[in-house]
């Protein structure tokens, strides 16, 4: 019956962050589906931050993101900032950018069109 | 002689012999054997005709003992397994009076209101759903919102509970949807864990000034359809989901809309424009305003959202929709729509794309 078949990975990139931030690539669909299979992966290195001051995911790839995965992100970033860190997105595609400025998780993250801004930004 | 008889006695022993070994061979093959099956098949018989059971003890390590030890073991899974179903069905029967307890909060019939026509469709996708809608009049001022909880079920469920609770609640005190709503995000805030939250769009229409405004809670467009224009107008609802921030003052607002008579408001939850059809492409916000326009010009709302229901069904096909759908339709009441205002007024909230057949 279903045809459509979720999928994503989460791509932690160590080589792009530095002791400033951690870099996650989202590459796929945050459904039911996506967010269960990327969760624990993505925890975990919100989790490992010690010195950085911010975890950066990066939504060019990101196809799709639901309510669920949205409140997932918003949990995220209350923990970062318990840490005294942040949660940063960048380059989402439109689709994703209006669902997450819509719902207003855009008042209290940081957005940035391009990596290479975010790190102007510092 | 001797030899006969030394042969006699030989064959005689022989015999006696081979009668003591073959009784004791039985009576070893009948105790040890015969006899444990015995115990075995009658537990088996029993439990293959469904009658009472027991345990069959054993300390033997042989094939008997694993037999036993293996209908031990199959017979304590049925016993977990039955326990596990009679668990389901109740817990199944306690999803269906939570279900039945939303279906009570969430306004059966849509309301009169004067100078409105209402008309909303529900549908949960499960037994409980994260979708809400209400309609609260209080002297001049009617409320009007719909809101959806992240994810469905029961968690959604109860924060959707909550908040209907809480604007019941403010509504009786404020006479503004903003005071309201950030006094409901104020409690919600407090009471749930930080991977929820509820989008809302709510209407306030005062009756005596005939004016209308809106508040969004990060919720999806506003969609209104200017009859003159023939055209839909999108408004981002703005503002940011319930029970994200501690305080939601400096965050949202109340905003007025000028509408002319014969004007309707579109409001809908996510579950419609995210619906997918087989080939995994969304209904999508296009799809809706499309539909929208195609059949406000032709219809009253309750046309409208009976033909945009349909053509969403006609969309998604077969394909199974994972979230609860909501739509509502608010028209400025002119003189020619004052009719339909009667029957829109009984018309039941469940959703039901067929009705528009029976026109």
């Amino acid at each position: 019956m279903n045809d459509y078949i979720p999928s994503i990975t989460a791509d932690v990139n160590l080589d792009e962050g530095n002791l400033v931030f951690k870099l996650v690539v989202f590459t796929g669909n945050l459904d039911k589906a996506g967010l269960d299979s990327v969760r624990t992966k993505v925890e975990e290195v919100v989790d490992s931050i010690e010195s950085e001051k911010f975890v950066v995911f990066d939504f060019d790839k990101l196809e799709f993101i639901n309510s669920e995965s949205i409140g997932f992100l918003l949990m995220l970033h209350t923990r970062l900032v318990k840490k005294g860190a942040k949660l940063v997105v960048v380059r989402a595609i439109d689709r994703v950018k209006d669902v997450l400025d819509v719902i207003g998780l855009l008042k209290i993250m940081d957005y940035f069109p391009t990596i290479e801004e975010f790190k102007k930004s510092l | 002689m001797f030899s006969v008889d030394q042969n006699v006695i030989g064959v005689e022993y022989f015999f006696g012999t081979l009668i003591v070994f073959l009784i004791c061979f039985f009576g070893f093959f009948y105790l040890e054997i015969t006899q444990p099956l015995k115990i075995i098949l009658k537990q088996m018989k029993a439990l293959l005709t469904g009658k009472p059971y027991m345990r069959i003890y054993t300390k033997r390590m042989d094939e008997i003992g694993i037999i036993a030890h293996f209908f031990n073991e199959v017979t304590k899974s049925f016993e977990k397994v039955s326990l596990d179903i009679k668990e389901g069905k109740r817990m199944l029967g306690e999803l269906e009076i939570a279900g039945q307890i939303q279906k009570d909060i969430l306004p059966p019939d849509n309301p009169k209101v004067p100078g409105l026509l209402i008309v909303a469709k529900n549908r949960p996708a499960v037994e409980l759903g994260g979708d809400s809608f209400d309609f609260i009049t209080k002297g001049d001022n009617t409320f009007i919102y719909v809101g959806d909880v992240t994810g469905h079920g029961v968690p959604a469920a109860i924060v959707m509970t909550m908040v209907n609770t809480l604007i019941h609640t403010f509504v009786d005190v404020y006479d503004n949807a903003f005071d309201v709503l950030v006094n409901t995000n104020k409690q919600l805030k407090l009471r749930i864990k930080s991977t929820m939250f509820m989008t809302l769009l709510m209407l306030r229409w005062n009756s005596l000034t005939k004016k209308m405004s809106y508040t969004g809670a990060g919720h999806e467009h506003l969609m209104i359809y200017r009859v003159k224009l023939g055209k839909c107008e999108m408004r981002q609802s703005g503002g940011i989901a319930l029970g994200m921030v501690p305080d939601n003052s400096l965050l949202i607002k109340e905003v007025n809309i000028d509408l002319d008579e014969g004007d309707t408001v579109i409001l809908y939850t996510d579950g419609i424009t995210e619906g997918r059809n087989m080939a995994g492409e969304l209904y999508g916000l296009d799809r809706l305003k499309a539909s929208v326009e195609q059949f406000a010009g032709q219809y009253g709302p309750e046309g409208i959202v009976n033909h945009v229901a349909q053509n969403y069904s006609n969309f998604v096909e077969n394909h199974i929709q994972d979230d609860d759908v909501t739509l509502i339709a608010v028209q400025i009441k002119g003189d020619k729509a004052s009719d339909e205002g009667n029957s829109a007024g009984l018309l039941s909230t469940a959703w039901n794309p067929a009705a528009t057949e029976k026109k």
